[in-house]
This record gives C-alpha cells, structure tokens and sequence, in this order.
C-alpha cells in the first residue's frame, strides 16, 4: 500500500517534470469569504520544496498584469505559510487558501 | 461538546496513526524502564525530541526557511521566530546555568565557524531545509528531506574519516601541533585530514561565554547579564530592529496608509511583525522553555547518577561496544542534531567494513553506539515522530516524493550541510541557538557565515529556476 502510493506519486512528479513557470487557464472559483473569481494562471507545486514554489509565484505575478488571479496547489505546508506573508511584501495580495484532502490551493494577485 | 469537538480531531486515519505513534512511544519507554530504570537517561532524550518535533511542525520551524525567506522573497515572519525563541531560551538557559546544571561546553573561536557557516549556509538553500527543519519535514513525510538526512549523515563520517590522501592538503603547522598532542597511536592523529585539523588546529584555540569573561564574582549576574542580556537578548533586539526596518516596515506603513509614521506607529509596526505569524512565534516560545528544561533534567540525572557521560551509564548496564576509547559517547545535554547523525553515518559504514574508530571524531570523542542505544540520535528520531503526530492528526502528513532536480539538490546540499557542520562544530542548532543562548559567542559567528552562505545561495537558486524556466518551450506567460 505504502509503496504503491510511493510509486503513483513518482510517476506523476516524473509526469509533471517540464519545468514552466505556470499554465494560462480561465476558469471561475467560489472563494470562501471573497467571493467568486476568474482565475488567469496556474502553479502546479506539488513534490515541490521551497523556495521553489515562492519563487515561481512571484515570477507568475511579475509576467501577469495586475488583478489575474494566480492558483497555486502545493503539498508543502511551509508554503502555505509564506506565500500568505510574501504578498504583504510585494504589493500583492493573498485572497485565499483552501484545504482540500492532499494539498492546498492559494490564490493571489498583484494589487490592481 | 468538548469531548465531541476532542473526537473530530483524532476521529480519522491520520489521527489513528498519530495515536499509534504516541501509543509506540509510551509503551517502548514503560518497557524500557521496566528493564532498568536507568534508561531513562535515554529517554529524556527521546521525550524532549517528540515535544521539539510537535513545536517544529507546528511552527514551521526551520533556520533554512528563515534565512532564504528573508533573502528571497523578503519575508522576515521565521527569522522573527528564531530571535524569539533565541531570546527565550537564553532565560531558560540562563536560570540552568546559574543553578548549576548546565551541560553546555562553549566552542573554541576561530576561522572555521564562518567557514563552516557558509557552506552549511549555502547547502541549506538548496536542501530547502536546515539540520532541525529536514527532521520535522521527514516527519511529515518529505521524502527529499530524508535524503538529506542520509546524507548529512554520510558526508559527516567520511569527513571526518578522510583518507591519507587528504594528508597533502594538511599544514605542516597542525601536523607538528598534533603530533606534541600524545595521542595513543591507535588514533593515528596525523593520518586524515579531519585528524589534524582537529588535533593540531581546534585544540590549540579557546572559547568561553560572556559570564565567564564577565567574572564579577556573583554567579547569577555574570549569567544572566553577561549571557542571556548581552550575549542573546540585546543582539536579538538589534536582529528584530534591523529586519523591520529592512523588510516589514514598508510594507506595513503602507497596508496601514501611514505616510509620516510617529514613534507609536513604528512601535506598533515592530509588533505587528513579532505577531504576524503566531504558531511561529508560539513555537518559538516553546522551543526556548523546554530546551532549557531539557538541560537542566539532564543535568539533574547526571548528578543523580554520578556520571558526566551516558557512556559511563551505559558500560554501568553492560553496553562496551561502540564506545570511544575515553569510555565515551557523544551526549551533549542540550537540544542537537548534526553529531549523532554523523554517528549513524559511521555505524553503517563501520558494519560495512571500514574503520572509522581511527580518527579522533569518532574513536576519541563521540563512538559509535548502536543506533538503538544512542541517545541524542534517538531525540533525532524523536523529532521526527512528533512532527509526524501532529502532521497526521492536521490532516498536513503526506508522503512527498522528489523529482530528480530536488533529489540532486538534497543530496548535494545535505553533503555541503554535513561538511560545513563538521567544519563549524554544529549545525544551526547546535553552533548558532543552543551557542548564543548560553552566552558563547562564535555562535553569532556562524550565523554570519549561513548569512553569507544563504545569500549566495539564493542568488545561485534564483539564477537556476530563472534558467529552467526560460530554457523550457513550452512556457507561455
């Protein structure tokens, strides 16, 4: 049991391995507390540890303009913690992070 | 209510697990003093080492966390905790010492902390984790952390049992230093590179706290003014100063529309940067108070059982194997993590054939006990289970496996971790909190190497992701 979960997550990590900075998507979400938002850019970051996560956050921000909402699903707790933090240093701005069962989605953007 | 509320939050297969973790650990300890009550030396390690692991994953503890956010994305919230739980400790720590049962031994001052400290530093970045960090990430099921475990362990006992050809890059100045040391010759003192710098280089240096120098007279004064205000408390302040002003204050006038802030407005500013992250700061606090507690109770067994080293205790219990050839292991009293896991590096390769009890780290000092019997190991072991209790029961555990990329990092990283603390006598927590805190300055020192190292660190990550991700095609926004 443990070492076919081992391998399935390997298979995906290896499956998601092209390095980008992001994916261009359009896609509505409900956000808990904010209200519904059109999301413009999505991080897939899970396997991932810091500071790569942050780092391609803040890059997604930098090449988006202001106000696209950018997703982030990351399995790192430690993530969670900063990206939250990050956006008071940069002009940005956390909407929300939302705890599914294995990971989290974060969603932010560049103050508009 | 409470009862029900109490059930929702073990009521799932993680909070199962997590309760068969403790149930592990209560039992083995019940089992173990019913053997002989004399482990529970051993014990105070492993018990302390859970309450670290729960404190560390609650806050997101991690030195390397601290250091790379403030460098990389300019956010100060774990630096903060550290220097609050520096602070902390520093009173705990002091009230040990002045009631004399201190097991801290300050290191001796020379270029190898800041040497040490920036290849740690610099490895740490890409480990995305530090010595303590990389345990409570292990536990919640970060297989590249425990990658980097394995190899921290394995970089330090081939460090510190390097070959003969390493004798050519040795001074002769060590070599005749080492050889006036009267050494037995089992040790071979100038065979290994490691050998002689610690022979003929460490122990001809000195290091003392600030109570020391201090040396009023009055015990408690020297302690907690000379240590715990001037050593710990006063720089910690100075830190917190430096980053608001570098970091948090911008952002916060702005958030808050100030545009001439008053005196007031900086005060509440500097709070507000103390409080951003609670479970940091509350990890922080918990840290500082039960590594205090940790060294006084082994302090207090220590007197209780006549001995200044488990070593003792345990040829007491009929343990003789892997001890050093001063009857010895490695015990240090306080919270630890690099040594015990260069231990278990030298216990496999021990068992694989080589002999690494020729060199004076591990035949003269520490040994190389039996995994299973090695008590600040077992702490480290303990770290990890209290952080995987807590992860399990917050639902935040989940087996994490590496791409080849962060595979490569941990594993080059966590050599340069192991090498630079060996190099620097400890890691972030032995050589800069549990320094600091007990008045021993050369830890600020390697603070200021993982500064350095940590920033070149960040500027050669930065350069890689920005690399990756241009060089990829398939990129498009």
């Amino acid at each position: 049991m443990f070492i076919s979960n081992l391998l399935r997550l390997h298979r995906r990590t290896v499956a998601s391995e092209g390095v980008n900075v992001g994916s261009r998507v359009a896609k509505n979400v409900e956000l808990p507390g904010y209200g519904a938002v059109k999301v413009g850019c999505r991080l897939d970051c899970e396997g991932e540890g810091c500071p790569r996560p942050q780092l391609r956050t803040l890059k997604a921000l930098n090449e988006n303009a202001n106000g696209v909402v950018v997703e982030i699903i990351t399995d790192n707790p430690s993530v969670v913690e900063t990206i939250s933090s990050m956006m008071d240093m940069f002009e940005g701005r956390h909407l929300a992070t939302i705890k599914d069962r294995d990971n989290w989605r974060i969603y932010v953007c560049r103050e508009e | 209510m409470q009862a029900s509320k109490q059930r929702s939050v073990l009521a799932h297969e993680g909070g199962y697990k997590a309760m068969s973790i403790t149930a592990i650990v209560v039992v083995l300890s019940v089992v173990l003093l019913a053997m002989d009550m004399r482990w529970i030396y051993l014990l105070v390690y492993v018990w302390f080492g859970v309450i670290y692991g729960v404190l560390l994953q609650y806050g997101r503890f991690c030195m390397a966390s601290a250091i790379r956010d403030l460098f990389a994305i300019k956010v100060p919230r774990m630096a903060v905790g550290v220097m609050i739980a520096t602070a902390l400790f520093s009173i705990t720590a002091g009230l040990v010492t002045a009631t004399g049962y201190s097991t801290f031994h300050p290191h001796p001052l020379g270029w190898h902390i800041i040497a040490g400290g920036l290849i740690f530093g610099f490895g740490m970045i890409f480990t995305g984790g530090c010595a303590s960090g990389s345990l409570y990430k292990s536990g919640e099921g970060n297989v590249a952390s425990m990658l980097v475990l394995l190899s921290i362990s394995f970089s330090q006992a081939l460090f510190v049992d390097l070959g003969s050809w390493s004798n050519s890059f040795t001074p002769s100045s060590w070599v005749a230093s080492a050889a006036e040391k009267g050494m037995p010759e089992s040790l071979s003192v100038n065979d290994g590179w490691f050998d002689s710098f610690t022979a003929g280089y460490i122990w001809d240096l000195s290091g003392g706290t600030v109570a020391q120098s201090l040396d009023t007279g009055n015990n408690w004064l020297d302690v907690f003014i000379g240590n715990s205000l001037l050593g710990a408390i006063l720089p910690t302040i100075a830190v917190l100063v430096v980053l608001y002003f570098a970091t948090y204050r911008k952002g916060y006038l702005r958030r808050n529309k100030l545009e001439s802030p008053t005196f007031g407005d900086e005060m509440r500013g500097g709070w507000a940067m103390m409080t951003a992250s609670k479970n940091t700061a509350l990890a922080g606090l918990g840290l500082g108070v039960f590594a205090g507690l940790q060294m006084w109770a082994t302090g207090a067994l220590r007197e209780h059982y006549n001995i200044f080293n488990f070593g003792e205790l345990l040829q007491k219990m009929g343990y003789t194997e892997g001890l050093s050839v001063q009857q010895t292991v490695f015990d240090p009293g306080y919270w630890y993590i690099t040594t015990q896991e260069a231990q278990l590096g030298g216990w496999v390769l021990d068992k694989a054939g080589v002999d690494v009890m020729d060199n004076i780290f591990f035949g003269l000092m520490n040994g190389i006990p039996n995994p299973l019997i090695n008590a600040p190991l077992l702490m480290s072991v303990g770290i990890i289970a209290g952080a995987a209790i807590l992860a399990l029961t917050r639902h935040e555990f989940k087996w994490k496996v590496p791409n080849m990329e962060t595979a490569v990092f941990a594993i080059v990283g966590g050599a340069l971790m192991g090498i630079g603390a060996r190099l620097g006598m400890g890691c972030n927590v032995g050589a800069f909190f549990a320094a600091v805190t007990n008045g021993d300055m050369t830890g600020w020192i390697f603070l200021a190497g993982m500064l350095g190292g940590g920033l070149l660190g960040v500027k050669a990550f930065t350069m890689w992701i920005d690399w990756r991700t241009s060089a990829d095609d398939d990129f498009d926004i």
